[in-house]
């Protein structure tokens, strides 16, 4: 297998000291902004873009890749104790986590937790190593119009099928792409949406959207409620070790969760949210004591924080293999892969293999550094949740504005991130979802590039998406996401009233 | 349904209304090669427009039929304190007003220090000092040890 080789020389690289230490300081700042409740990835990551200047392409992505692992830990231990999730994945974790932490069970819910996220992240791992290469070779036979048309499903993936409203997520995505469009068009040299400011020319960079609508907005909005974080932390009672029942309950949890997460992760209609609300509902079928669920079930742990993890790896497939990111955290990736001229897509194994098999070993080792570091130091992590919240957010700014006006050191840019804070807080306000706005952004003009392309070569022919079997499949793929879940949500809302007309 | 009508909601359902008109006008307004007349640059600034507008449309129902559940709707009493809010505004003002001549870290830390009077820490003298620690040690991070070109200032000249 070649695969194997690439990977043993990816592991030769990622267990250099250096490489290492990368990893470990991934880790710990992901475990960290995972535990905060307001800080995701996605920010962290968009604030510590400014690296990717001096830092080499394979420890900057190890670095972000540590990031984005650690903070699915960290996140689950802010569901278990204090029942703020940090992000929405995670909601779940808190449904039974919590009742557990309350029961004095914290400390076997957090370590299923965490070997659950391990076992999942080993497999989501392996399984990168197998699909990456097999997904490659499939992609390399695709054209612009698949292309196109493969962007439409993750962008309606994205907006329309996750949250409350397809319409507000889709306002969300078209509002991503127009900042996308801001700047020179690159086929004519046009520039558009500049409004004659020269600041503008280059287009409005990742990190000003990002952190204005991540940590501004937020912050805004936190000020705006008087939310000074007085959450009840729920001290770890009892011992941090699971009992055989625990091991036998949790298991199977595990393993099902991983085949639920990684699939549905590594399509690109992916997504952390679904996988873990499949894995509940399914691991409260199936528990032998199904009475438990709702009172802090273990199983009702272990299933969906494998199914996040494991979903977490499968996102990076599509991400490494076809360029085609499906969350904020990964498109924000994209958007670094990008600063150092490496053009993500089917090429990316080819012509940085070396890069990417670091990346994928270094993804192992970040696994077996968080089991290792986290349980025992579980105490450490709750003392971050006592940083006073002023401090907190205000500390933030400040390294918005690292992040902003230290690269461009332009105040117009200062003025913009002010302007996207305050569209942050109207949408928090008014409920529309913020990582469509990311990824429309980020892979909007990769999408009109190829759509352009694909006109090119046609001739200005629409027809070629309907001609090209793989294309019309896509765009009928994407079409179906939009029009069949509020279907789907009717048929079950109406088989439940039934139930329950039934039972009642 | 009238006595559901949130203004809040419909003001946003017209301000992506008018944007994706803006798009569209703006569009419009500029200069295109007809060499591109086909798949041009104007191509998805229309198609961008043109959704935004009929997105608009939606949402206008939406807030219309009552049917839009968010924070500002379920929780209309609770007013967001506008006086938090303009005091991190405040913040970002001062540190645009200062950061060309004092530079990077005094305007960093007129930022932090607004923003934390935003929260409820009424202790400057605890909070401004801490600001310009947590300034300091970004900028000789970013900018001495990433290289990070972060323009000079008062304090930046004695480093």
């Amino acid at each position: 297998m070649d695969a194997f080789a690439d990977l043993a020389n990816g592991f030769a690289q990622a267990l250099t000291p250096i490489t290492l230490l990368w990893c470990m300081v991934g880790v710990t700042l992901g475990t960290a902004v995972g535990v905060l409740p307001g800080l995701g990835p996605a920010l962290t990551i968009a604030l510590l873009l400014p690296i990717t200047f001096k830092v080499e392409a394979a420890n900057a992505l190890i670095l972000f890749a540590g990031i984005y692992f650690g903070a699915m830990f960290g996140g689950s231990t802010t569901s278990i104790l204090i029942n703020t999730p940090g992000e929405s994945a995670t909601i779940v974790t808190a449904l039974e986590g919590h009742k557990m932490a309350r029961r004095g069970r914290g400390g076997p819910a957090l370590a299923t937790a965490a070997i659950g996220s391990f076992v999942a992240g080993t497999f989501g791992v392996l399984g990168i190593t197998f699909l990456a290469p097999v997904i490659v070779d499939f992609a390399l036979k695709f054209g612009p119009p698949e292309y196109f048309a493969l962007m439409v499903v993750a962008f309606v993936a994205v907006s329309a099928v996750l949250g409350d409203s397809r319409v507000r997520g889709l306002t969300s995505l078209f509002l991503g792409l127009l900042f996308g469009l801001v700047g020179i068009d690159l086929q004519t040299g046009q520039a558009r949406f500049t409004f004659g400011q020269p600041e503008l020319l280059d287009g409005i960079d990742v990190i000003v959207i990002t952190v204005g609508l991540f940590a501004v907005g937020e912050t805004f909005y936190l000020a705006g409620r008087h939310w000074m974080g007085r959450d009840e932390i729920v001290p770890v009672a009892g011992s941090l070790w699971m009992s055989k029942e625990d091991w036998s309950r949790s298991w199977k949890g595990w393993i099902r969760g991983t085949l639920i997460g990684f699939p549905i992760g590594a399509m690109p209609a992916g997504g952390a949210e679904v996988p873990t609300l499949l894995s509940y509902y399914m691991e409260r079928r199936l528990s032998k004591k199904p009475e438990e669920f709702g009172h802090g079930a273990i199983e009702g742990v272990a299933g969906p924080e494998a199914a996040n993890n494991a979903a977490a790896a499968g996102v990076l497939v599509p991400m490494l293999t076809l360029g085609l990111p499906t969350s904020a955290t990964a498109a924000i990736m994209l958007s670094a892969l990008q600063s150092y001229n490496i053009n993500p897509g089917p090429m990316l194994l080819k012509t940085h293999g070396d890069l990417v098999w670091t990346l994928i070993a270094s993804l192992y080792v970040a696994n077996v550094m968080l089991l290792v570091l986290n349980l025992p130091l579980i105490g450490l992590w709750v003392k971050v949740l006592k940083v006073p919240k002023p401090y907190l957010f205000a500390g933030i700014l400040v390294f918005a504005m690292v992040g902003t006006y230290g690269v461009s050191r332009s105040v117009f840019d200062l003025g913009l991130l002010l302007g996207v804070g305050v569209l942050g807080l109207l949408m928090r306000l008014y409920d529309f979802p913020t990582a469509p706005v990311i990824i429309g952004l980020i892979l909007g003009p990769l999408a009109e590039q190829e759509f352009r392309r694909a006109m090119i070569t046609s001739q200005g022919d629409l027809t070629v998406f309907a001609t090209r079997p793989l294309a019309a499949g896509l765009l009928v793929a994407a079409l179906l996401l939009l029009v069949l879940p509020p279907l789907i949500r009717r048929w079950f809302t109406s088989r439940r009233t039934g139930e329950a007309a039934l039972e009642g | 349904m009238a006595s559901q009508l949130r203004p809040g909601t419909v003001a946003v359902s017209l301000a992506v209304l008018c944007t994706g008109i803006g798009v569209i006008v703006t569009t419009m307004a500029a200069p295109t090669s007809p060499m591109y007349a086909k798949v041009g640059p104007t191509a998805f600034p229309y198609a961008i427009g043109a959704c935004l507008c009929g997105l608009g449309v939606l949402l206008f129902l939406d807030a219309w039929r009552g049917r839009w559940q968010a924070e500002a709707t379920e929780r209309p009493d609770e007013r967001l304190d506008m006086k938090a809010v303009g005091l991190v505004v405040a913040g970002f003002l001062a540190a645009m007003a200062l950061v060309g001549q004092a530079g990077f870290i005094l305007a960093a830390t007129a930022l932090f220090t607004l923003a934390t009077l935003a929260f409820g820490e009424r202790r400057v003298w605890l909070s401004a000092p801490l600001g310009f620690l947590i300034a300091l040690s970004a900028y000789t991070v970013f900018a001495k040890l990433l290289g990070l070109r972060m323009g000079d200032g008062l304090i930046e000249r004695l480093l």
